[in-house]
């Protein structure tokens, strides 16, 4: 059995499934290692990546499918906590706002992400993609290989959940999967079809009707719980309980032990 | 026709010769070397130097008869871009202020948020990526650790993962047999600005003893005997010491190098150091270099990669499409 390794942000790994996901249903033949972390950058994607590769090794039929998220992040990983909390851009949190003007700047993000995308080696690194991306449409272009998560394929999610969260429904994650890595990377994917697919996203939108008296909040803890019985239910690995998050030993030496389980495999 | 190309921080491109003109001069003076661009960038961390080199070979199409240098610096340097020190010239530049503990950039306002994991996060990154990208690279570097972060130096790996980089990361040191006289160590510097506290970085002496040690394997190759510079280097810096204190109107006496406890007795105050800060009269050496058959400092061949009135500085996108997009 080969790995496929899923790194991005919340566009990755969230409360319900993404590409990611699919693509490890679609693909019951191939072990998948969902590493993404809500919130994170193209830094953090990228070096936690490196860092993995000399953590755990590398196995030659490994495939690694970074989803880089958008430019106006930036990560810094803390002695004592891990990586920062993010959030998401810049802008939107309280990201060492004494001295961000200083360090952080429009071109040096565009170099920096752009660094760090282009230096990922791409037989590995088969996808990029961007979303958001705003005023770097133009930047877009010229980056080989990128695909924008701004296709719009209406369903019925947006009139559910388009009010309190703006993340891509689970149709539209299986469309982006289908169209942009199904039947690529010897991902043959006949484990799942869109049936699959659009079954999850009711029960979902059924359950989020129900809920919305009760707030968005409890929207979203109860979709976290349904994600967590779905993950387990079909056996969906999701690193995020990582380095990602913790400085914990012991879970970082799980870590390392499940992600070196699969060579043995 | 061979060119060499060096880069670094001000340990590379100074107001004297350093390692970089010495081993070109060297070089030059054997056979090897035709050409030579200077890209050292006083004051800059990794991530700018391993930009430059990128920039430098997208400009001038890197070709296996190149010599190819780079010096890493400090791990506790923070490169930025942005317009805040550079406003009048409405373009931005790298803002480069040095190790962030005296950065004039940022300064002590880092210090809540110092990492060291992230130092090694970061310049691992920048380090292996060239070491991998440009393999015929001579990579060197004077400190392969972060020095002073804030009085503390030890490292405190307190989970597996950042032993993990921390291990990583001596590993580039450890794996380098060049990594000798410019790490750390508390005998870092020698000489005339040192023991005046004129200033802090390496003598051309240092610069030669440096060399000899870094770059030994490619002196081997060559059949050159770098050591046999030693006296031509020392005289040389001492006379240029001499007319620096001349023309700065501070005491000098010219002796050979010893250790430096027996150069305490000289006395140099704040107002000839700052004086000397300001001093640029630099290129009024560049005769007495010359005697010397070294090469001297500020010459270029190549072009000013981050000048603000670089077209390619102002031409951003086009830098990435040609430089960074492979």
């Amino acid at each position: 059995m080969w790995s496929v390794f899923c790194w991005g942000c919340s566009y990755t790994s969230y409360l319900w499934p993404t590409w990611a996901d699919w693509l490890a249903l679609d693909n019951p033949n191939v072990k998948v290692y969902n590493m993404g972390k809500p919130g994170i950058g193209n830094q953090g994607i990228a070096m936690m990546r490196e860092a993995t590769d000399h953590l755990v090794g590398r196995h030659e039929s490994d495939l690694h499918l970074c989803l880089w998220t958008s430019f106006d992040r930036m990560d810094h990983y803390n002695t004592n906590t891990g990586w920062d909390p993010c959030v998401g851009s810049i802008s939107a949190y309280d990201f060492m706002p004494d001295i961000l003007d200083v360090l952080w700047s429009e071109p040096w993000a565009y170099m920096f992400n752009t660094h760090l995308i282009t230096s990922t080696p791409m037989d590995h690194s088969a996808i990029a993609m961007l979303y958001d991306s705003g005023d770097y449409d133009e930047h877009n272009k010229s980056i080989p290989n990128f695909t924008n998560f701004k296709h719009r394929y209406p369903d019925s999610w947006q009139s559910v959940m388009a009010e309190i969260d703006g993340h891509p429904s689970p149709v539209k994650h299986w469309a982006w999967y289908e169209k942009h890595i199904r039947g690529k990377f010897s991902l043959t994917g006949n484990g799942i079809n869109i049936d699959t697919v659009l079954k999850h996203q009711r029960k979902l939108e059924r359950k989020a009707e129900e809920l919305r008296p009760q707030g968005d909040r409890a929207i979203r803890d109860q979709f976290g719980d349904i994600q967590i019985d779905w993950i387990s239910k079909y056996n969906i690995v999701r690193i995020e309980q990582t380095p990602w998050y913790t400085d914990n030993d012991e879970i970082i030496a799980h870590y390392r032990k499940m992600l070196r389980g699969h060579f043995s495999e | 026709m061979s060119r060499q190309f060096v880069f670094g921080c001000s340990y590379t491109n100074f107001r004297w010769p350093t390692w970089a003109e010495i081993s070109y001069s060297i070089l030059h003076d054997h056979g090897y070397a035709d050409e030579f661009y200077q890209y050292g960038i006083s004051g800059s961390g990794n991530e700018l130097i391993a930009r430059t080199v990128e920039l430098a070979d997208s400009v001038h199409k890197f070709t296996d008869d190149d010599i190819v240098i780079v010096n890493f610096t400090h791990w506790d340097r923070i490169d930025s871009w942005g317009l805040r020190l550079n406003a009048e010239d409405h373009w931005p530049s790298w803002n480069v202020g040095g190790n962030w503990v005296h950065n004039g950039t940022h300064g002590l306002s880092y210090k809540p948020y110092y990492s060291e994991v992230n130092n090694i996060l970061n310049n691992a990154h920048w380090i292996q990526y060239i070491k991998e990208r440009y393999p015929n690279a001579l990579c060197l570097g004077q400190n392969y650790y972060t020095d002073q972060p804030m009085g503390n130096a030890t490292l405190s790996a307190v989970n597996e993962f950042e032993q993990y980089m921390y291990t990583e990361s001596m590993k580039i040191s450890d794996d380098n047999p060049l990594c000798s006289k410019f790490c750390i160590t508390s005998k870092l510097q020698t000489g005339w600005f040192w023991d005046n506290r004129l200033d802090t970085h390496p003598s051309m002496v240092d610069h030669h003893e440096f060399l000899c040690t870094a770059m030994y394997p490619l002196w081997q190759i060559l059949g050159i005997d770098c050591d046999s510079y030693r006296g031509q280097i020392g005289d040389c810096e001492a006379q240029y010491c001499a007319q620096v204190a001349e023309n700065l109107d501070i005491p000098y006496k010219y002796k050979e190098i010893k250790p430096r406890d027996e150069w305490y007795e000289v006395d140099v105050n704040e107002d000839q150091r700052a004086l000397w800060m300001e001093y640029e009269l630099c290129d009024s050496h560049n005769e007495l270099f010359k005697q010397y058959n070294i090469q001297h400092p500020n010459s270029n061949q190549g072009l000013n990669l981050w000048h603000n009135e670089s077209n390619l500085g102002k031409d951003l996108i086009g830098i990435l499409k040609s430089g960074f997009l492979k």
